[in-house]
């Protein structure tokens, strides 16, 4: 049994180790959350950046909406993995994907207002 | 499958051995390139930021950019050692019920592309507002 402790100590005080399969397939999860954050951001960035002939107030608005997405996505990352973890070695059923909705729901807005700033340029 | 964290080997004489890999579905190597990939997008991401902002503020692009290029190159650094350090507990002997690395990893790299969120809310709203 391991003494260093281990972060968070919260985490690691309840439960049992998963199978290394479970929680190895939890890390790459969390990656993939925080690629999709950075690739949001990339795209909010380039939207102001490249100064894209759209209306400029709902290029903004885009550009905002994509940035607060990633920021979103990027804390999920943890706090997921976090939920993953702990059902993991409760080995009670994983939550559900609590934030694919309100993504989702984002980039649809996101699109939105693009096709509103391209129309009204 | 699974064993009790007590006592050696599992199922397979396939752990025997510590080259070989731990898991036949290659688990852990699948991470450790989630991992790269990781660093790779952060540091795509620091060029593009470059690229598009050089012509906008000239040399103090460098300001935002040589961080997230650091994180790139820490990312990849430290997703290397996670695997090789996740390869031997798991190819030690005592089945796949082990103590992996922790989360300390995962919430610092959380905490910074929250950052590089922040930092791209400045630089947007500094453009726009120009």
């Amino acid at each position: 049994m391991s003494t260093r402790r281990r972060f968070p100590a919260s985490l690691y005080r309840d439960g049992v180790e998963p199978d290394a399969r479970f929680s190895l397939a939890n890390e790459r999860t969390f990656l993939a959350w925080i690629r999709t954050a950075l690739a949001l951001l990339a795209g909010g960035v380039a939207l102001e950046a490249l100064r894209l002939g759209l209306h400029p107030g709902l290029r903004l608005a885009a550009s905002l909406a994509l940035i607060l997405a990633a920021t979103v996505a990027a804390v999920r990352a943890w706090t997921g993995w976090l939920r993953n973890e702990r059902a993991l070695r409760a080995d009670a059923p994983l939550p559900s994907p609590a934030l694919i909705l309100p993504l989702v729901i984002a980039l649809v807005v996101v699109g939105i207002l693009l096709v509103l700033g391209v129309v009204l340029a | 499958m699974t064993d009790g964290p007590s006592g050696p080997g599992g199922a397979g004489a396939h752990r025997e051995q510590a080259e070989r890999p731990f898991d036949v579905g290659l688990q852990p190597e699948r991470t450790a390139l989630a991992w790269s990939r990781t660093g790779l997008v952060f540091l795509v991401g620091a060029l593009l930021a470059a690229r598009l902002l050089l012509e906008v503020v000239g040399t103090w692009v460098l300001i935002p950019v040589a961080p997230v290029v650091l994180i790139a190159i820490g990312v990849s650094v430290a997703g290397s050692r996670r695997y090789r350090d996740q390869h031997r507990r798991l190819t030690s002997g005592a089945g796949d019920r082990i103590a992996l690395p922790d989360g300390a990893l995962p919430a610092l790299v959380s905490a910074l592309t929250a950052v590089c969120g922040i930092a791209s809310l400045a630089v947007v709203l500094h453009l726009a507002l120009r």
